[in-house]
């Protein structure tokens, strides 16, 4: 009994922030708080999905190209590590973990210096290669546990076979690792799709290429915004995470437990 | 080394091929972390600032050090850093263990509770912060609207001085729990039964057996979560500028050092002095998280 209590304030605590944002998000006007909404109209999503349109589009082509990038570089580095022997391996293992720790904060100053000097500033594909530092490190991590500990047989096999190296990893490595393609390749989206801090920085004087995130704010920061429509703008940035949240959850775990900061 | 065993290939698998798959990877981290650390050197002891981005800056030794150094506002902000960080950290541990402790239990739909406990730590903080604003909002928010109806007065939550640093310390709390609670709930179902039937033969209460079975299990994980959280809320920017923007109590140093950077006259040199300052002390935390992982067994 008193666990079921536990966990209903569990519950509440959790959910009472989403839930005010879903309330007043379909309220007519916002005047007042009303924990239990009398009319409801979904008129803030249409006009917020009219304005936004353009800033879900930056931000999905931002975070499925990341992903993409990330999958296809994280992948080949893991694999060479899980299998290959060469000179200087175990440094650009260790340089991996050095990239992950590396506080994201610290690295905005110099590269906007550097995206200043070569006209970067304010365009949204070379924002795709500040998101990866972030998210190669994690997808190596997972992608490497991942190969070790598959049986290699299959692959020897195949190399004596005559089988290129390539060809191995195209027709047999990448078929059975699709669960690490599935955990990288969601906590991949989630962290692109979610990230503020570069994009609001290297983004600076073209609105127009601002992601989802950063419109948020411009919003916010305008004079008299209306609640309601930010707040249904809210669940629109929040809406992919929780499908793919609940897709694939124990993907989405494994990314969190050896990515999450 | 000659003939290390790393440096040989084989004939399926050569060791350009190896070197070549590393490498787009290589290249854009290099890029992204290599360059840019080295910049931040050069630049916290030059005096770039926007204007000097075209024309080139001055060699200043190591004046931004010591304007960092005598600066009150980024001394205040190392200390509210300190201060935020530090309480972060131990309030989302304690509430993760509470969490892992409650869902350790005969429970059902384990799955779907870890799933609810993610969505705060999975949301996009933009969309989080925000409510939480509107939660808080002094005139229409929730919290407030429910004060007055309950005949209290309304506070202001994120405009009073320290409580919206507390506010900010409860953000990161409701967020991070979920990371703590994760690696403690894995941790706690690996314990096995037979001891706690054993404890309660032998008479042992709930509160016995927590003290002499589970805590002693438990404690080098909480501390390495600590220090893990730490350092990861020690270098916070967005939550922080999301959720309460920078007034006196909110200022942390991460903060201070990016407007440093990017409003006014943006003076790199000065901010890249400051990241190094921060840098240093992330560094150390780091050293200690490497000496508790190895005392928790936890490998990397």
């Amino acid at each position: 009994m008193v666990r079921v209590v536990l966990l209903a304030g569990l519950l509440a605590c959790i959910a009472f922030p989403f839930y005010c944002m879903l309330v007043t998000s379909i309220r007519p006007k916002v005047a007042a708080f009303e924990l239990v909404p009398r009319d409801v109209t979904l008129s803030a999503y249409g006009s917020v999905l009219e304005d936004l349109r353009s800033h879900i589009r930056n931000s999905f082509a931002v975070a499925t190209t990341t992903v993409a990038l990330t999958i296809a570089f994280g992948a080949a580095a893991a694999y060479a590590i899980a299998r290959f022997r060469f000179p200087g391996k175990r440094a650009a293992a260790r340089f991996f973990v050095l990239v992950y720790a590396f506080p994201a904060v610290l690295l905005v100053i110099p590269l906007f210096v550097l995206w200043a000097r070569v006209g970067w500033v304010g365009k949204l594909p070379p924002l795709v290669l500040a998101y990866l530092a972030q998210t190669l490190p994690v997808a190596i991590y997972l992608f490497t546990n991942y190969f070790e500990s598959q049986d290699e047989s299959v692959e020897e096999a195949a190399l004596l076979d005559g089988c290129s190296p390539l060809g191995v990893i195209w027709h047999i490595t990448i078929p059975t690792s699709l669960p690490a393609v599935a955990a990288v390749g969601i906590f991949t989206f989630v962290v692109a799709w979610n990230e503020f801090l570069f994009a609001y920085s290297l983004l600076r004087g073209n609105s127009g290429a601002d992601t989802l995130p950063v419109k948020l704010y411009q919003i916010l920061q305008s004079a008299h915004f209306p609640w309601g429509e930010l707040m249904a703008a809210s669940i629109i940035l929040i809406l992919p995470v929780l499908v793919l949240m609940i897709a694939g959850q124990r993907y989405f775990e494994q990314g969190v437990v050896s990515g999450g900061k | 080394m000659r003939g290390a065993p790393e440096l040989r290939g084989s004939p399926g698998r050569p060791a350009w091929l190896g070197g070549a798959l590393v490498a787009p990877a290589l290249l854009v981290s290099g890029l992204i972390i290599a360059y840019p650390f080295v910049r931040t050197l050069t630049l916290s002891v030059s005096d770039a600032t926007v204007r000097t981005l075209g024309s080139g800056s001055h060699f200043v030794g190591f004046d931004n050090f010591g304007e960092a150094a005598s600066s009150w506002v980024f001394m205040r902000s190392l200390a509210v850093t300190a201060l935020f960080a530090g309480s972060s950290a131990l309030l989302s541990v304690a509430a993760g263990l509470a969490v892992a402790l409650l869902l350790a239990g005969p429970v059902r739909a384990r799955g779907f509770w870890r799933a609810v406990c993610l969505i705060p730590y999975a949301a996009p903080v933009a969309a989080t912060a925000f409510a939480w604003r509107w939660l808080l909002d002094y005139n229409y928010g929730a919290v407030n609207t429910l004060l007055v109806r309950a005949g209290l007065g309304r506070v202001a939550w994120l405009t009073e001085p320290g409580l919206d640093l507390a506010v900010c310390v409860g953000f990161q709390v409701w967020r991070y729990f979920p990371f703590a609670m994760l690696l403690i709930l894995a941790r706690l179902r690996s314990i096995g039964p037979e001891l706690y039937e054993a404890a309660a033969v032998d008479g042992a209460g709930k509160w016995d057996s927590f003290r002499g079975i589970t805590w002693p299990q438990v404690a080098p994980l909480c501390a390495l979560l600590f220090l893990l959280r730490l350092l990861w809320t020690f270098n916070k920017f967005d939550d922080v500028f999301l959720l309460a923007g920078a007034t006196r109590w909110t200022q942390v140093a991460t903060i201070e050092l990016y407007n440093e950077a990017f409003l006014g006259t943006q003076r790199f040199g000065l901010a890249a002095a400051m990241a190094i300052i921060v840098l240093v002390a992330f560094l150390l935390i780091a050293l200690v998280v490497k000496g508790i992982k190895v005392w928790a067994g936890v490998q990397d």
